[in-house]
């Protein structure tokens, strides 16, 4: 299972965004009712900058990638931002794929022509690691 | 197979396994050490812009009369040196070292949006071209001052206009890197990294970015309400429309005085870091010096009135600033009271990095102390407007930031390059500034006091030797920079290799955790802290 390192949760992002927003638009309400009404629409601007920053955050909160190979079953469940995917199979039938190119290594797993990537929540060393650890268990394709 | 492996976000840090070479490397880079790498070759390169500037100024004003320049251009220098060391030197400095050190000192891999982060620099560059290229258009550079007051800013040609757009890219680029530093401060910490275990400098970043982002949209606004006076008919600060120009006063110092602190907090955190290092004991107070720099950022959105003494507010609206202002000697005495406790009875070694925080600590105190005077309203108001204000922000700049950015550069060298610098050199470069410095702004105390007013060409026969002193004192602090210059490419060209922790003191993650120099890709897993 691996999941990606957070400090900050919804709750406390949330607190944030409303530290920021209240007191951007606070100063910027203060200028408008002095006159000075232009620095409002950049504290808007700014704070759906912070907004949508903390939106893209937000949006990977449930990522995570979660491989079981139990007696002869294999099941990879994976979420991206929106984007999930499961593949459960036999495990003998089943393949990983390592792909090696110049981006570094990436890795598979290829069932009954469907292929799942996972590992992109660790780091090269690992996934090398995970390729040699899982080989012993699944059969190969390198590419 | 179950393996439990809290690893850093890629979806963000995918460009984590390309390592392109060549100019591409630099313009398209999202690593944070290059991004930092280039923020600091670029303040360099600006605070060598500003200071020929400076020595320009000094040059002219070495005796009465006009030597070398004629008024206008003499008071084009005053501006864009303030600009390009503010905006282009100072700030850009430390958005250097945030790059290049929060992600080390909180275990992450990178900044939360490397993209972003590289759009911030690449905004810096163009910004800073408008600036110095306004020189060389018709009417010459701006010559309000860096405040950029109207009516005297609404009248001058074409170079305020760039000098407008300048800010507003600048603007847009502090914003996006302080939306970077916060988010990767907050959600990017390793384990067991909890807030009360951060380094001091990382939290006087995640201050200093909060300030940014609330002062911002004020100079944003301020700006375009400039350009709309100048160039769209309206009259916000147009007094003969119905506008008020003190109006741009209170706008431009309700950001200006929390620009100071956002120049200063960095500093703090740095010194914080170097003096336990070199006194080889943990800092004293850690605690109470956070809780400082929040209560310095909270109370510098209510001091702005205090530039602007003269200006004729009411009577409770000067001592409300005055007293609002002296109450920030009290966090600030905290933290220089924290440091000379760590001080205290350690083990100390006077390197380099050493010596410029401690030269920090006794000139940011003295211009610290002539900010209190400054804050007395009668006293203020006699001495507005003088060479004692420039001595003081002098002291608090140079003193403070420029030489809490040595020490830093110092400091971390080592650990940007793998080698070790001239530790001699070093030294020479720290007293020949020093006092170059002192000799430079110190009689600018007495000038201040006896009446010289500042942004002048010439001045009365009574200011001439302590103004051929302040010149002589700026040439020797100028040009001693050169051996700073000379040391980093030094250093960098050597075959000195520093060790992993070449500091016996330093204790935090990028000493104890990663070799020297320190890897393209570092943290790729996130330690745990205990």
């Amino acid at each position: 299972m691996a999941v990606p390192n957070r400090s900050l949760g919804p709750l406390g992002r949330t607190a944030c965004l409303a530290a920021i927003a209240g007191s951007t638009i606070a100063i910027g309400a203060a200028a408008a009712v002095l006159g000075a009404w232009p620095v409002l629409p950049f504290a808007g601007l700014e704070v759906a900058l912070v907004a949508v920053a903390f939106r893209s955050l937000a949006r990977h909160d449930g990522d995570f990638e979660c491989l079981e190979i139990e007696g002869r079953t294999v099941r990879l469940r994976t979420r991206n931002a929106a984007r999930s995917a499961e593949l459960v199979g036999h495990a003998p039938w089943a393949r990983l794929v390592v792909e090696d190119g110049p981006g570094g290594c990436r890795l598979g797993l290829r069932y009954a022509g469907t292929t799942v990537e996972f590992g992109r929540l660790l780091t090269e060393g690992r996934r090398r690691e995970w390729a040699a650890e899982l080989g012993s268990r699944l059969p190969v394709t390198r590419t | 197979m179950s393996a439990a492996s809290p690893a850093h976000d890629t979806h963000h840090d995918d460009h984590a396994h390309a390592h392109p070479t060549g100019l591409k490397r630099w313009l398209f880079t999202t690593n944070h050490k290059d991004i930092g790498t280039l923020y600091l070759w670029f303040a360099l390169a600006m605070f060598f812009t500003g200071g020929v500037m400076a020595l320009l100024i000094r040059a002219e004003l070495f005796q009465p009369g006009l030597q070398f320049v004629n008024p206008e251009f003499f008071n084009s220098l005053t501006t864009v040196h303030g600009l390009v060391m503010v905006f282009g030197a100072i700030m850009p400095a430390w958005v250097g070292f945030a790059n290049w050190l929060i992600p080390m000192q909180i275990g992450a891999a990178d900044m939360a949006f490397p993209r972003m982060n590289n759009w911030s620099f690449w905004l810096v560059v163009p910004a800073a071209i408008l600036l110095v290229a306004s020189f060389f258009v018709p009417g010459g550079a701006a010559a309000s001052g860096w405040t950029l007051y109207p009516p005297l800013i609404i009248q001058q040609g074409i170079s305020i206009d760039m000098t407008i757009l300048a800010v507003h890219i600048l603007g847009a680029s502090s914003i996006m890197g302080s939306i970077n530093i916060i988010t990767t401060i907050l959600n990017l910490r390793a384990p067991g990294m909890t807030l009360m275990k951060m380094p001091l400098f990382v939290w006087t970043w995640l201050i200093t970015a909060y300030l940014l982002i609330a002062v911002m949209p004020v100079l944003a606004g301020a700006v375009t309400m400039l350009l709309t006076d100048r160039h769209f008919g309206t009259s916000f600060f147009n007094a003969a429309g119905g506008g008020d120009p003190t109006m741009f006063m209170h706008i431009f110092w309700f950001f200006g005085h929390p620009e100071v602190y956002i120049m200063i907090l960095p500093a703090f955190g740095v010194v914080s870091a170097i003096i336990p290092a070199f006194a080889r004991k943990p800092l004293f107070g850690y605690a109470s010096m956070v809780y400082a720099t929040a209560s310095i950022a909270i109370l510098s959105f209510i001091v702005w009135g205090h530039h602007m003494f003269t200006v004729g507010m009411p009577a409770a609206g000067n001592l409300f600033f005055m007293y609002a202002t002296m109450l920030i000697a009290v966090p600030t005495g905290v933290k220089v009271f924290n440091w000379i406790a760590t001080m205290w009875q350690g083990s100390m070694t006077f390197e380099t990095p050493m010596l410029f925080s401690i030269g920090f600590i006794c000139l940011f105190t003295i211009g610290g102390f002539s900010g209190l005077v400054l804050a007395v309203t009668p006293v203020d108001i006699t001495i507005h407007n003088t060479y004692y204000v420039v001595a003081h922000f002098h002291y608090v700049l140079v003193s403070g930031a420029l030489f809490s950015l040595f020490a830093g550069a110092y400091f971390w060298l080592p650990k940007f390059t793998g080698k070790m610098y001239n530790e001699s050199l070093g030294k020479l470069h720290f007293w020949l500034s020093v006092i170059g410095f002192n000799i430079a702004f110190f009689p600018q105390h007495f000038l201040g006091l006896a009446g010289m007013p500042r942004r002048i060409p010439d001045y009365a026969l009574q200011f001439a030797e302590w103004n051929m002193w302040s010149s002589i004192g700026a040439f020797i602090f100028g040009f001693s920079q050169l051996l700073f210059l000379y040391n980093v490419i030094e250093c960098i060209r050597s075959s000195r290799k520093a060790a992993d922790n070449p500091w016996e003191g330093a204790d935090t993650l990028e000493w104890t955790h990663l070799p020297s120099p320190a890897p393209y890709h570092s943290f790729e897993t996130a330690p745990v802290v205990k």
